[in-house]
């Protein structure tokens, strides 16, 4: 007995748990593995190509791509590729941010009113219930009116909308944990409070976490680059991707796509490889479930 | 039944409530003065502090929000310094214009939606079921502003098949006699068929793309919900009784997925309306979304407010209805059955 317990023992640490996740999925970890790239791309993307990304040159203006713009240049000779990865790098910082800031205020609330349940679940149910009431978009519209139109009131605007949605899912989970077995003896045998909340409940929620994370992220660097678009996010000469599709409107129609082109090619490709990486990730962690 | 029904309104009317509280304040705790934005930089001190009393700014906020909303509650949403006109008239400007879109956008995502999902389900083939989900992937990343200006720009430039944007009708057109405000509707009421055609034409390419982020979540759902169906044992039942693979199908398992892509309306609405923020400002569209976004660019508080307060409660009212639709047809969401 104790032989075969400790045989287990010796296996389960051999085998990396991640490594195994990503092994029965090869999709997965091709997805995976683009992913990582396209960020840490962008994340040294100063080094990886030394153009300035506000560099004007007004003799080498609305360039095709070429050997030395491989993205091409703007209407005032700015390298598109340079103003491609800063923009970037926004987007990916900004959608971190909002994505962790939403798990942190929206994983503390679920954890208070799933396990006090009474008054302070009615109150915190009420209380995201009223913010969702409003698409994400225009709430963030309206911060930025209200605060000035940049990419913090973006942050803010769109971490306020995405708390109430992480706290909706976890709240469930909170609830549903609470009524099993194991946490249910952890109580019986006197464990405190504070300890169930933190070690038995908390773990169980870490797989929904990451999931609603990744749907989070991908959705906040779509609506930071519509806010973007529409001039309420990113403020010149800061690089972003909506705000440089903006830029690249009026050329777009007359023959000069690359301005607006790439922006809108990086975003379209950073936000899908998310969805399928939430995806299939949901898939592998319960196969049961269908993806929604 | 009925006392879920009502449990279900009082839940409704206390989120409406707390939505108005929450927008009232975003827009009045904020820095900034909206009295000095309207009277402009150039207006005296004296002047904006009698602007500021007579628009009760002066006032404290409980007072702000009650007076707020009993002017709302008589069909007041005050008045936009931007347009100088009040709310009410800019909306019964804009309002119909979206909801032509809208309900275009609607039936193009649906459609679209159930069709797909119920041939990638009823083929059974592992390729279908592939090319959905990729295809329902790509569309929830595609930013539609982009998608809108490359549609413009494949579609109206390169090959001319569709008006670029031009709002709602051809230059030169007079719009129809106005009884519901929609162009197409009206048109045909008037017996203008060309004129019906031309307003139709300028509504596909905006619609279709305002389609794409409903369609890709509808897909999801529906098709998840047709294949856990299918697992169901009355569906096996139905086989085993001698129906053959189609009107299982039709009969069983459609109708059980569409019933629940219902509780998703108020979803599918918000998909909507952010849609048309970012998609009518690309088409020269004149409808609500292009009148918020020009709205907030000129801090015109009175629309933002309206638009704000109209968006939770029509959001509130759709779940509201699609709960009830599904508690009168659905007999196990009531309480207490199971």
């Amino acid at each position: 007995m104790t032989l075969s317990v400790a045989s287990v023992r010796a296996t389960q640490q051999r085998s990396n748990p991640i490594a195994v996740f990503l092994k029965r999925d090869i999709p997965l970890s091709i997805f995976l593995g683009l992913f990582i790239l396209l960020v840490v791309g962008l994340l040294i993307g100063p080094w990886l190509w030394p153009l300035s990304s506000d560099a004007i040159n007004l003799s080498n203006v609305l360039q095709a791509p070429s050997a030395a713009h491989p993205m091409g240049t703007d209407d005032t000779g700015r390298d598109l590729l340079a103003r491609f990865l800063d923009g970037g790098r926004t987007s990916v910082f900004a959608g971190l941010l909002i994505a962790v800031i939403g798990a942190v205020l929206g994983c503390a609330l679920a954890l208070m009113a799933g396990s006090m349940r009474g008054w302070v679940d009615s109150v915190f149910t009420w209380l995201t219930n009223s913010i969702l009431c409003f698409p994400a978009i225009l709430l963030a519209m309206a911060i930025a009116m209200a605060i000035r139109p940049g990419v913090t009131a973006v942050v803010i605007g769109l971490s306020l909308h995405s708390f109430p949605w992480y706290m909706r899912t976890l709240r469930s989970e909170v609830m549903r944990l609470y009524g099993q077995d194991f946490i249910r003896s952890t109580d019986a045998i006197g464990a405190h409070p504070v300890r169930i909340l933190l070690r038995h409940v908390l773990p169980h929620l870490i797989p929904t976490m990451i999931l609603q994370m990744a749907a989070v992220f991908g959705a906040s660097i779509l609506s930071l680059a519509a806010l973007g678009f529409l001039g309420l996010g990113a403020q010149p000469p800061t690089a972003e991707w909506g705000a440089m599709i903006t830029d690249g409107q009026q050329f777009f129609l007359t023959g000069q796509w690359w301005i607006a082109g790439f922006p809108g090619l990086g975003l379209l490709v950073a936000v899908t490889l998310t969805t399928l990486i939430a995806d299939r990730a949901r898939e592998v962690l319960d196969p049961r479930s269908d993806a929604v | 039944m009925l006392s879920t029904i009502l449990r279900r309104v009082g839940i409704s009317l206390a989120t409406i409530f707390g939505a108005s509280v929450f927008a009232f304040i975003l827009l009045r705790v904020v820095p900034g003065d909206p009295a000095r934005a309207i009277a402009g930089d150039m207006a005296t001190e004296d002047a904006v502090a009698a602007l500021r009393a007579d628009m009760g700014l002066d006032q404290n906020l409980f007072v702000q929000y009650w007076r707020y909303m009993r002017a709302v509650f008589t069909g007041d949403l005050g008045f936009s310094y931007s347009t100088g006109g009040t709310v009410n008239s800019l909306l019964g400007d804009r309002l119909p214009a979206t909801i032509e879109l809208g309900v275009l956008a609607v039936i193009f995502a649906i459609g679209t939606a159930v069709l797909f999902a119920s041939l990638a389900v009823y083929s059974n083939s592992r390729w279908a079921d592939r090319l959905l989900r990729t295809a329902s992937s790509l569309a929830m990343g595609s930013p539609p502003f982009w998608i809108a200006l490359l549609a413009l720009m494949v579609f109206a430039v390169q090959f001319g098949v569709f008006p670029g944007p031009e709002g709602r009708l051809s230059p030169g057109l007079v719009p129809p006699a106005d009884i519901t405000g929609l162009y197409s509707v009206d048109a045909l009421l008037a017996g203008n068929i060309p004129l019906m055609f031309n307003a139709l034409w300028h509504l596909v390419l905006p619609a279709a793309i305002i389609s794409i982020g409903p369609f890709a979540f509808l897909s999801r759902l529906y098709r998840s919900q047709l294949r856990s169906t299918r697992r169901e044992t009355f569906v096996m039942v139905a086989r085993s009784h001698g129906l053959t693979k189609f009107p299982v199908f039709n009969r069983h398992i459609a109708p059980h997925g569409l019933l629940s892509i219902l509780p998703a309306g108020s979803l599918l609405f918000a998909d909507l309306l952010t849609g048309s923020l970012l998609v009518e400002k690309v088409f020269g569209w004149p409808g609500i979304g292009s009148m918020t976004a020009d709205a907030i660019i000129q801090k015109d508080f009175a629309v933002v407010q309206a638009v704000l307060l109209l968006a939770a409660v029509l959001y509130v009212v759709v779940s509201l209805l699609a709960d009830v639709i599904l508690t009168t047809v659905d007999p196990r969401t009531r309480v207490g059955a199971r």
